[in-house]
């Protein structure tokens, strides 16, 4: 260590300085360019949506052109976005696709968690099997899978179970989002088990034992013990399984009826209007929708931090 | 991920006979919700003439499979152009999350959490709205519409996944193997090389993967990014499957679904427990004995 003081005596011009604060002008190094490609180009991006957002469209240069302070800002894109009577429509039903997933997955998930806590190997990596498949193709499954003339659909035909096509369910491309819910609940399920598998590994099995060689039943045990452990992970995952379903765009794009559009396919479809004149109104939602992402996936971070402190752990 | 978890399997067998029961029923169910997506996939790519109310299709063709190579269909340079795009991204987070995630597994409690809560943002936001922000800046750039600005926009939401796998990793590296190297003699570089990236190198397995299956599966980014002009996959994925093109659809999910699944199969195979890692584990000594 103090070799490495040294050495660093040579590249300042002042004094030594000490070991501790050259590690953190090392670490700052090693931080920079990840930093800088992801949460520098993420906040230059979002600045310049929010800045364009505020600017009144005037003419064709608006998206070529820098942000200018000077123009006067405006909240005009916000106060027309509002006006807009597909809003209201279009917000319940990406708040409903990403609540409703997202408890789905988490109830899955916490069932399938216990259910193969301890189980071998093979079903972890069965597990994982979900997790590459892009959005996109899970969207397009279930599409094909349970659309009325989908394999769903026709295999209940084939026994004699469906009279006509009209008789089956709509459930995909529906006004509810129910298409949508059953992609994301499909694909969110496995990684909450995952997430709380992780957890579950790092329970004392001791706590378990004595309760149970002290008489606490199954229910008792799974609420004291269990449910304590689990729940900061669970929280965890269901912001982030939020916050990201309620700004993906793929599976309402598939699953998704014209009517109403989820948050980001109405962003979308501001955004690649020729009227410019319409861009702001984008910006302004795509804001709005990331700030709605970003602010669920705080609310859980404080979620675990209150039921840390409650519990009195760490 | 999973894979280290491994070792703990088996410790809890508290259920016995009704546990063995309750596997069955996840299997079948299970079961069911892979096998009967995958199977109305596998269907449509091999037939034709698969509509209500048939179940199987009508006919057995190889029409879909014989246009994907083709060069005029697009697809043989769509997946061109994913495969590079995707390695790309996949190098690039990696060489990012190296050196950060070691930063950030040496960071105190407070610091850390600021900063994971920092590359959380742009993994978890929505990629159309970091993509109009970067489209205008792109524009102004000069690099909208070509293979670098599509790649650099990618990093955005997959570094941060690389650097969080390489933390968590790196937190489990006992400071202890760089201290001892240092005292032997290596210098900074010895120490990176040939002590810390050899004991995360399954860590480093598992950030490649995630990496690249981020970069596979990403559509909306590409889309705004590339400004027509880099065609990747799921475009044509998504043209097709909507445009009602069952047979090629189907054909080009299954092709398209290859990678990511190899990706996953080669993290499990190299970023499992390897032999004399459990013995390296113990020669550093105990995991309390962190000083930093």
């Amino acid at each position: 260590m103090g070799n490495r003081g040294a050495r660093a005596l040579t590249h300042h011009h002042q004094l030594a300085p000490s070991v501790a604060s050259r590690t953190a002008g090392q670490r700052t190094l090693q931080l920079a360019p990840a930093l800088a490609i992801s949460v520098g180009l993420f906040a230059a991006a979002l600045l310049f949506v929010a800045l364009a957002s505020l600017r009144p469209p005037i003419g064709i240069t608006s998206i070529g052109s820098a942000p200018s302070i000077s123009t006067d800002l405006t909240l005009n894109a916000y106060r027309a976005l509002a006006g807009r009577p597909n809003l209201v429509p279009s917000i319940l039903i990406s708040f409903r696709i990403a609540a409703v997933s997202t408890a789905l997955a988490a109830v899955f998930g916490l069932g399938l968690a216990l259910l193969l806590r301890g189980a071998s190997a093979r079903w972890r990596t069965a597990l994982q099997a979900g997790l590459p498949v892009p959005y996109l193709v899970a969207a397009i499954a279930v599409l094909w899978t349970l659309s009325p003339s989908g394999s769903v659909a026709r295999l209940l035909a084939a026994i004699g179970a469906l009279d006509s096509r009209a008789a089956f369910p709509v459930i995909v491309q529906d006004a509810w989002g129910t298409g949508s819910v059953i992609a994301y609940t499909w694909k969110s399920t496995p990684f909450v088990a995952m997430i709380l598998l992780a957890a579950l590994d790092g329970l004392d099995e001791q706590l378990e034992a004595t309760a149970r060689t002290l008489g606490v039943g199954a229910l008792l045990r799974s609420r004291l013990i269990i449910w304590p452990h689990v729940r900061p992970s669970l929280f965890i995952a269901a912001a982030l399984v939020f916050a990201f379903t309620f700004g993906a765009y793929e599976v309402p794009l598939v699953l998704g009826a014209t009517f109403p559009p989820a948050l980001p396919l109405l962003a979308h479809r501001l955004y690649v209007q020729p009227d410019i004149a319409l861009r702001p109104q984008a910006f302004a939602l795509a804001l709005v929708i990331t700030a709605i992402g970003l602010g669920s996936l705080a609310l859980g971070y404080r979620g675990v931090r209150a039921a840390v402190d409650r519990d009195g752990r760490r | 991920m999973a894979p280290r978890q491994r070792r703990a399997e088996s410790h809890v067998a508290p259920f016995g006979r009704s546990r063995d029961r309750r596997l069955a029923i996840a299997r079948a169910a299970a079961g069911a919700l892979l096998a009967l997506p995958v199977a109305t996939i596998a269907l449509g790519a091999i037939g034709e003439g698969v509509r209500y109310p048939r179940l199987l299709p009508e006919s057995l063709t190889l029409r879909p499979w014989l246009r994907m190579l083709d060069p005029a269909s697009g697809i043989p340079s769509a997946l061109a152009s994913s495969a590079l795009v995707a390695v790309a991204v996949t190098i690039g987070a990696v060489c990012l999350a190296v050196p950060a995630g070691y930063a950030l597994a040496r960071l105190r409690g407070r610091q850390r959490a600021l900063l994971v809560a920092l590359f959380l943002a742009p993994a978890v936001a929505p990629g159309f709205a970091t993509a109009f922000g970067l489209h205008a800046i792109w524009l102004r750039l000069g690099i909208e519409g070509g293979v670098p600005g599509v790649v650099i926009g990618q990093l955005v939401p997959a570094t941060p996944y690389a650097v969080l796998i390489m933390a968590s990793a790196f937190m489990r590296v006992d400071p202890a193997w760089v201290d001892q190297a240092r005292s032997l003699g290596a210098r900074d570089r010895t120490v990176a090389l040939d002590v810390l990236v050899p004991l995360v190198r399954p860590a480093i397995a598992v950030a490649a993967a995630v990496a690249f299956v981020i970069a596979w599966g990403e559509y909306v980014i590409t889309l705004l990014l590339g400004g027509g002009r880099v065609i990747t996959l799921p475009m044509h994925v998504l043209g097709l499957a909507l445009g009602g093109e069952r047979t090629m659809a189907s054909a080009l999910v299954l092709l398209y679904l290859v990678p990511p699944l190899a990706a996953l199969h080669a993290m499990n195979v190299l970023g499992g427990p390897r032999p004399g890692g459990r013995a390296r584990r113990s020669a550093a000594g105990s995991d309390r004995g962190r000083r930093e």
